[in-house]
């Protein structure tokens, strides 16, 4: 099967069951996305497909069979894509684990919605998990980002 | 060394050699890499200007600004942070600690990461929110020490009294004159002079911080976490290693299972 990952073809024989997460990881180094919980309750592995946010440790590698995977390494070319330079202006991070998860999923979000209100920033972050508590950041980091975008 | 049986009133051992390999592929020939002070960690204990406790832990501290600061040639300074980062920022202050008593451009560090040595760096065990409380004051001790020195051998090299002489972001001034020198090219003389012994030493005031406490300075790896490239130790890729994680029941909504196979990606 075949699969665009930050815009470049990848092929895969392996077991179509396995977890996107770990072709990203295992096979072609990208350990940006992070394995977290693996059954999507915590969000640090979110990449997107075909444009919207998925959790990788439960997107089998069947699912995305022809669509293009974008991780926290292909989300921009600098590392200046408007969020992540939000989520810098911010000094979001403390150990930074679940951020690129942060990262991505607010990428997405802020892709579908150019304006959002408080509530709905609560409501598309809410399914990322962060252990060092770095919420209030967040949540103005992905304010400035779409302010600034 | 078995931590357990760590002896307290045991003098720090620094090795030289180890310490150039370490720091070889870090900075170039030269700087301050050179013959270690051998300071009795009691003797740091009792000269801490309080008792934060950093005495009685396993590989006490080390007051020796060799272990911890070496200067190119071409003026970088790189500071070896010796505890483990686990998200407070310690991989950031702790050095910014030792710039900030030595006078150094912040933009002219970096900072090197130690390995587990604790005869060498001092305790390591990063647990108990007590990396500031029992190494700011060493660290502190480690930059004034760097700073007199360079600022001594400015002094020697200008054949003025050491009063004349003033450190100043990344260089040394001659105050009668205006004259400066940049730390890189005083980096060989002042490392070979001797460590000036704690008692010696003269902590700046804190209204003369230049970061400590003003907010500025960003976590060092702010940017590579935001892009995905900062390493946590399920990043390390080792050659032929397997890895394995729990398989979860297939009553889930979707069954995923993880194929055992070699890591492809390993280099």
């Amino acid at each position: 099967m075949q699969v665009k990952v930050n815009n470049q073809s990848r092929s895969f024989d392996g077991d179509p069951q396995m977890p996107l997460l770990w072709f990203l990881r295992d096979e072609l180094a990208l350990t940006g996305t992070k394995f977290g919980c693996g059954v999507g309750l915590c969000g640090s592995c979110t990449v997107h497909v075909d444009g919207k946010a998925a959790r990788a440790c439960t997107t089998a590698m069947s699912e995305v069979a022809g669509k293009a995977v974008v991780t926290i390494e292909g989300l921009s070319a600098d590392g200046n894509h408007p969020v992540q330079k939000a989520w810098r202006t911010e000094n979001v991070p403390q150990c930074g684990y679940c951020q690129c998860g942060q990262i991505m999923q607010a990428a997405a979000f802020l892709a579908s919605n150019k304006r959002p209100t408080d509530e709905q920033i609560v409501d598309a972050m809410a399914g990322n998990i962060c252990r060092c508590g770095c919420y209030q950041r967040i949540h103005a980091a992905v304010k400035l980002a779409a302010k600034e975008a | 060394m078995d931590i357990r049986n760590f002896e307290p009133t045991h003098a720090a051992v620094l090795e030289n050699v180890s310490r150039r390999n370490l720091l070889k592929g870090v900075v170039a020939a030269g700087g301050l890499v050179v013959a270690a002070q051998f300071v009795p960690r009691e003797a740091l204990a009792d000269e801490n200007a309080y008792n934060t406790g950093a005495g009685g832990m396993p590989g006490g501290t080390v007051y020796d600004p060799h272990v911890f600061v070496s200067i190119a040639p071409d003026g970088t300074v790189s500071i070896v942070t010796h505890r483990s980062e686990m998200g407070t920022g310690t991989r950031t202050s702790l050095p910014m600690v030792v710039a900030d008593e030595m006078e150094a451009d912040w933009s002219r560090v970096k900072i090197v990461q130690a390995p587990g040595d604790e005869q060498k760096y001092g305790n390591q065990d990063t647990d108990g929110s007590r990396s500031i409380r029992h190494f700011v004051q060493p660290m502190r001790a480690c930059g004034a020490a760097t700073r007199q020195m360079l600022e001594k051998a400015a002094a020697i090299m200008w054949a003025c009294p050491d009063t004349d002489v003033m450190a100043k972001n990344h260089e040394v001034i001659h105050m009668p004159s205006g004259r400066k020198v940049g730390y890189g090219a005083l980096a060989a003389a002042a490392a070979a002079l001797p460590t000036p012994a704690m008692k010696t030493l003269v902590l700046k005031d804190p209204s003369q911080f230049r970061y400590i406490g003003k907010g500025q300075v960003q976590m060092t790896d702010l940017r590579d976490i935001t892009m995905g490239k900062a390493n946590y130790g399920q990043d390390m890729m080792a050659p032929g290693r397997c890895r394995a994680c729990a398989r979860w029941s297939r009553s889930r909504r979707r069954r995923c299972r993880r194929s055992s196979r070699r890591s492809a990606a390993s280099p």
